[in-house]
């Protein structure tokens, strides 16, 4: 009964049933299964399960264009937030049967497009890119092959593309909020890349926050990180301090950043949250490690990757389902690197 | 979708050729078979008109995907990104698509991703994990794929793959703490059926004993996961235990980061009142307050190893059998100095 690879074939089950070939095929494809005699369909169903009989998708992907297998590719399998998303994906497609096929594109725009053009040779029935940074070519390929579309993390102003994102300008204007109302009016700014959505809406979200809250702006309270990375977050902070404009509390676009900036403050004698209330962004295992615990802005990575799995299953069980765009809100958790602005005539 | 796609033929008829000389051309094992000026026309043509290889035809016939598979129990564990990262280097220089699978160590999803990616005719399967006996090297060996594994844990000694120097590391921490003064040392160790949380707790045994260190059975916890809730459980134990030890040996960052916690919030500081060090070298140990001790592992140059391993493997199926040894680095930062004379 085997053959190469221990694969069971049709014809192992037809020699087993006693019956043709084309009988088996039509009973274990379920759209043709009522053209046959339902004992005969029962017994050919009990002799596959017995062989361990499984359909080859390669063979079958030829004939339906259908492989069971969805394409997920990420920017940067290091940066936490998306390993949890991938956890939400994975355990929504696997749970629904779907094979997922994980890809890590490390923000490189010939990457992203390899690695798409790769998964739409290998015929994946979908895919969910996850990016910061839209490569208008990848999505213009994918929309011309009809091939079922979900962004998460990156927006991008295409009506016709289901997407799931997060609404960084709600978290930024939560955190700015927080702060005002602790009575800091002098905040420090550390932006995350601009080339990403979720840098400038948070970047925008803040100025805009601030602006409401009738906090001043000033250019020499910004710094502009080139990654969410505790390098930068390190450098930003010392271009914040060397600045030599006064605050009493720092923003960051990212608990990494934030990270980054813990030694510098101390370096430079100021204490959190005493002399300076720290923030961070994204809610990442950083968080409760770093000492005092950050205040950042939670935001629901794996119900997100959860919920573009579910979006692109129903564009797969129902083509004409409607586009969909999902906006997911963050929430503020505050914890003991932030606190009320030390009195005035109090020593800095 | 599939009468849209651009054929040999439709190549073929452009340029004015036999479909199997555009075939020859397109396959660069054939290609010298064609005349230059012809392969330059088939392969402008095949180009202008959009032609994209049928891999799922191709793989039929070759039985080969140009597909491997990266397999690690927890993308969230931020000591396999890097290693993943490493191998992938090395796979899509070589011209292979790399693809990843989050197992959670989770023996039903293991058998389905095999079974899948066997399917589609994968390559070889890359395994970082520790597990002992991992259904995935059986599921790979019944199949035929071939496989490297990231530690000498797993399955038996006929598999290729990487195999860590924990000794190396664990000799060097003890005597990094025994140089500042520590006589009275705990130690914290990992789930012990995990090969590798078992190897590395021989390891850290031994250099204690070479280096004529007693330890008491009070002063060995074990963490039954890697988080740093562990890690603070595991201090808090030791601690009503036995309350004299100067330093903790820590067979993770993880351990290292809670029982530092745990220590703050209990009044205490590290390393004045007790050094700590963690194992791994994961990147927050850089940054945390105070930055950890640790023996770091070449995480990017494991995983170029693992790829390069399976590089070799494909290439020659049955060439002997190569186990890498990776030594790790003492990293010597605030967590750990003299211990205070009470």
């Amino acid at each position: 009964m085997n053959n190469r690879r221990g694969h069971v074939t049709l014809k192992d089950i037809a020699a087993v049933v006693g019956v043709h070939t084309s009988t088996v095929s039509r009973v274990l494809n379920p759209s043709r299964r009522t053209m046959v005699s339902s004992e005969i369909a029962e017994k050919i169903v009990a002799v596959a399960e017995e062989l361990g009989y499984r359909p080859n998708p390669l063979a079958y992907g030829l004939k339906t264009n259908r492989t069971g297998s969805i394409g997920v590719v990420v920017p940067d399998i290091a940066n936490p937030v998306f390993p949890e998303t991938v956890q939400g994906i994975e355990d929504v497609l696997i749970d629904a049967g779907y094979m997922p096929i994980l890809s890590n594109s490390e923000h490189k725009a010939e990457r992203e497009m390899h690695i798409v053009e790769n998964m739409r040779a290998q015929h994946v029935d979908g895919l969910i890119i996850a990016s910061g940074s839209p490569h208008v070519a990848v999505l213009m390929a994918c929309k011309e092959d009809g091939i079922p579309l979900v962004l998460i993390h990156r927006t991008w102003d295409d009506p016709e593309i289901s997407a799931v994102s997060y609404d960084d300008s709600l978290g930024a204007r939560l955190m700015i909020e927080h702060l005002a109302s602790l009575g800091h009016r002098d905040i420090a700014y550390i932006a995350g890349p601009l080339d990403s959505s979720g840098g400038r809406d948070r970047y925008f979200g803040t100025k805009e926050a601030a602006k409401a809250c009738n906090i001043e702006i000033d250019d020499r309270l910004f710094a502009f990180a080139d990654a969410n990375t505790e390098e930068e977050g390190e450098r930003c902070c010392r271009e914040l301090i060397f600045n030599g404009k006064k605050f009493t509390a720092l923003v960051t676009a990212h608990d990494s950043l934030a990270a980054g900036c813990v030694g510098v403050l101390a370096e430079n004698g100021l204490s959190v949250p005493e002399d300076i209330s720290l923030t961070g962004y994204s809610d990442t295992s950083y968080a409760a490690m770093l000492t005092p615990a950050l205040t950042s802005i939670r935001v629901p990575y794996y119900e997100g990757g959860a919920e573009a799995a579910r979006l692109l299953i129903d564009r797969l069980q129902n083509p004409d389902a409607p586009v969909r765009r999902i906006r997911i809100s963050p929430e503020l958790v505050v914890r003991q690197s932030s606190a009320r602005k030390a009195p005035p005539g109090e020593p800095r | 979708m599939g009468s849209e796609r651009v054929t040999l033929k439709d190549i073929a008829e452009k340029v004015g050729v036999h479909p199997s000389t555009v075939s020859r051309v397109l396959n660069p094992a054939t290609r010298a078979m064609v005349s230059p000026e012809v392969v330059e026309e088939v392969t402008e043509t095949a180009r202008a008109l959009g032609y994209r290889p049928n891999p799922l035809a191709r793989s039929l016939k070759t039985q080969s995907s140009g597909i491997v598979g990266i397999f690690v129990p927890d993308l969230t564990n931020p000591l396999f990104p890097e290693i993943v990262r490493g191998a992938e280097t090395v796979l899509v220089e070589a011209g292979y698509t790399p693809v990843l699978a989050n197992t959670k160590n989770d023996r039903d999803r293991k058998l389905m991703l095999v079974d899948h990616l066997k399917q589609r005719l994968i390559d070889g399967i890359i395994v970082v994990s520790g597990l002992r006996d991992d259904p995935l090297i059986e599921a790979c060996r019944q199949n035929e794929i071939p496989v490297i594994v990231s530690d000498r844990g797993i399955g038996a000694g006929d598999i290729p793959g990487l195999q860590m120097d924990d000794d190396f590391g664990m000799r060097a921490m003890v005597s990094h703490l025994q140089d500042l003064g520590h006589r009275e040392i705990a130690l914290v160790s990992g789930p012990q059926r995990l090969a590798t949380s078992e190897s590395r707790h021989r390891a850290a045994l031994g250099a204690l004993a070479q280096r004529g260190i007693a330890i008491s059975e009070e002063r060995i916890a074990f963490c039954e996961d890697f988080s740093p809730e562990a890690g603070r459980q595991a201090f808090r134990t030791l601690m009503e235990g036995s309350p004299n030890i100067t330093a903790i040996l820590t067979a993770n960052d993880q351990y290292a980061i809670g029982a530092i916690a745990e220590m703050y919030e209990m009044g205490m500081t590290c390393p004045g009142d007790m050094s700590v060090t963690g194992y791994n070298g994961i990147r927050h140990t850089r940054w945390l307050k105070p930055p950890i001790t640790t023996i770091e592992l070449p995480k990017r140059q494991m995983g170029m190893k693992m790829a390069s391993l399976m590089l070799d493997r494909l290439a020659s199926p049955a060439g002997k059998i190569e186990r890498a040894v990776i030594r790790p680095t003492l990293v010597v930062r605030q967590s750990t100095a003299s211990p205070l004379r009470k």
